[in-house]
């Protein structure tokens, strides 16, 4: 729920009338930089909207200008279930940096839709406005976590995969069993590993998997979720490390992927973003091995390195193994670490 | 006489590094489709430009085209693909080759103009445009089942750069017990029993990178003299109806000349949109 924009073209403001220029006569332009950042964070059906509007002004003046007189300020506006709300910077010089933020919250009810507005404006003390970025949405009333844990319990050779389990909490101890969250792609990723043959994908998002809260793995815990099993299998891992090389590639290379957690709302069809993570599987080659963690700049974790090679088997075929499966999960910082 | 000989100099330097170092277009991932009064263009820039065009046209309008290589073999269809650093470290190593494509354009009409069978219209204009090119490859369309095509090699180049038809992969008949097998295990028999009857060896890469949509998910298929394609698609449609993945996979059969081999991947189809906010996002197609 970020939107981010900013103004690159000049706005040509004649300031004929303008009370200090309308003496002298003279032309200024002025360049907005400026750009509204938007959030929204939830803590069980608490709902927090936070809008920032920041930036600065070019000026260039005409000659017989005086722009000394002139001040300029920046506002954000946080309009929530129709009630508009406003937060101003200071007053400063034409071609200061500004930065005001509001911040907003609201008791959501399950199944009711709350219309939310943004903007961000830049103001002339002699020509008003001259800037301004908004948008708008609606946020569903549902009940989601504030906070998600992440733990590595291992990794898991049958699918070469490294699989986490993850704990839903909020500051209400509510609970969240029985709603199924789901994964959704935040924004394109990046993958360094890639060349233009490789067949993977460049810019990599998820695969779209949903997990029942109160289970992992069919096993009931309350308030958690798994597993999420990660990475690529070990004919891909292995293109990537022998075929890299000579692509250009340098190693270790690394894959992320913005992963958006979605959590569904009382029981309907809508779901409401609660996190997004980002997971990233970094493959080195000379030994070989990848390793895969998830939401590290949040509560997250990582799995420990693991091996592979290549091997031929009676057929003639070369076919990947493991070289060692020791990891049975770990905690990032324990330490075990 | 200096003089002379600094001419072949500058006249064979170039070529051989060329010869060594090919320039690396810019290719781009995926194709980009623009939207006129006349209808849509598809521009498409890759060693594989009709499968870039292809994941286009399945973004933009939330269609399912899975795609499938032709065996590449000559050098009318493949290049050199090696690093340059690497190569001057390893002069007489033999380097690796890409598929040889590049540009590709193509004008259509809009679907939503198109009364009947409009995503077959579309595909098969894309698909008979590209085959005009000089583009690696000829293809035809496969109608799947309803609501799913494939694009599939048919012809590749020879030696002398004459097309040359090649069998489809995936149409091979192809046996197989029917018991239960984990989702990946059914997947794991499929392309061992194409690489058992044809000789092609095929390799199954990742399925999901950020989850398994397979997620121990166990089925029961098999059959005796059955296309594999057939049995390809009986596993995707029973993935996306499981606990954990509701998604549509479609595949992407891709030929490696430097292993001699293939490999099937499947990957969640996906739509562009944007969201409540008018944020662009890209939303995953869900079984309906």
């Amino acid at each position: 729920m970020k939107r981010s924009s900013v103004f690159l073209f000049g706005l040509f403001l004649v300031l004929l009338n303008g009370p200090s220029a309308r003496s002298q006569g003279c032309a200024t332009t002025l360049s907005p930089h400026f750009s509204v950042d938007n959030s929204v964070a939830r803590d069980g059906t608490t709902i927090y909207t936070a809008v920032s509007m920041q930036g600065y002004a070019s000026v260039a003046q005409g000659p017989g200008c005086n722009m000394s007189t002139a001040t300029h300020h920046v506002g954000a506006e946080n309009k929530l279930n129709n009630i508009d709300h406003w937060t101003y910077s200071a007053n400063g010089c034409p071609t200061c940096y500004f930065s005001a933020t509001n911040n907003e919250q609201i008791i959501g009810v399950p199944g009711i839709v709350y219309p939310w507005n943004w903007d961000g404006i830049a103001i002339c003390s002699i020509v008003g406005t001259f800037s301004g970025i908004g948008g708008g949405g609606s946020l569903p009333g549902c009940k989601a976590p504030a906070k998600e844990t992440t733990v590595d319990v291992g990794f898991y050779p049958a699918s070469f995969r490294e699989r986490f389990e993850m704990t839903l909490s909020d500051t209400n101890k509510d609970t969240f069993d029985g709603a199924t969250v789901k994964e959704v792609t935040a924004s394109p990723g990046s993958n360094t590993c890639w060349w233009s043959t490789l067949g993977l994908a460049q810019h990599p998002g998820v695969t779209g998997s949903s997990w029942p809260i109160g289970s992992v793995n069919g096993t009931p815990n309350a308030n958690q979720w798994g597993y999420d099993s990660i990475g690529w299998n070990l004919v891909d891992l292995d293109t990537i490390v022998q075929g890299g090389p000579t692509h250009g590639i340098t190693f270790p290379c690394v894959i992320t992927i913005h992963q958006e957690m979605q959590i569904q709302c009382n029981g309907s069809t809508t779901y409401t973003k609660y996190r997004t993570n980002d997971i990233t599987i970094t493959v080195d080659r000379n030994p070989n091995s990848e390793e895969v963690c998830r939401d590290l700049t949040g509560d997250g974790d990582c799995g420990i390195p693991e091996g592979f090679a290549y091997l031929t088997d009676d057929s003639g075929f070369e076919v990947a193994r493991v070289f060692s499966s020791i990891d049975t999960g770990h905690r990032r910082g324990s330490p075990q670490d | 006489m200096r003089r002379l000989i600094g001419f072949w100099l500058l006249l064979g330097v170039p070529y051989s590094l060329l010869a060594q170092a090919p320039a690396k277009p810019s290719h781009m991932d995926v194709g980009v489709i623009s939207h006129e009064a006349t209808g849509g263009t598809l521009t498409a820039n890759n060693p594989r430009p009709l499968m870039s065009a292809i994941t286009a046209i399945n973004e933009e309008y939330g269609w399912t085209v899975d795609f499938e290589d032709p065996p590449y073999r000559s050098n009318f269809d493949l290049i050199d693909d090696t690093a340059p650093q690497w190569r001057a470290e390893h002069p007489n190593a033999k380097g690796v080759t890409r598929v040889s494509g590049g540009l590709f354009k193509s004008s259509f009409p809009e679907p939503s103009t198109i009364s009947d069978n409009a995503e077959e219209q579309v595909l098969q204009k894309l698909v008979s445009d590209y085959n005009a090119t000089g583009n690696p490859g000829r293809f035809a369309i496969r109608k799947e089942e309803e609501g799913r095509y494939a694009v599939v090699g048919v012809a590749r180049k020879d030696a002398t750069g004459k097309d040359e038809p090649v069998e489809v992969l995936l149409d091979t008949p192809i046996s197989m017990t029917e018991q239960r097998r984990t989702a990946k295990a059914t997947l794991q028999a499929i392309v061992d029993a194409i690489s058992a009857k044809t000789g092609v060896k095929v390799y199954l890469g990742t399925i999901g990178l950020s989850s398994d949509p397979l997620h121990d998910l166990e089925l029961e298929i098999g059959g005796t003299n059955v296309p594999a394609r057939t049995l390809l698609l009986q596993v995707i449609n029973q993935a996306s109806n499981s606990q954990y993945f509701r998604g549509i996979l479609i595949w992407r059969l891709l030929f490696n000349a430097d292993d001699n081999a293939y490999a099937l991947r499947l990957n969640s189809a996906t739509i562009r949109d944007t969201d409540a906010t008018g944020r662009p996002v890209v939303r995953l197609l869900e079984r309906k």
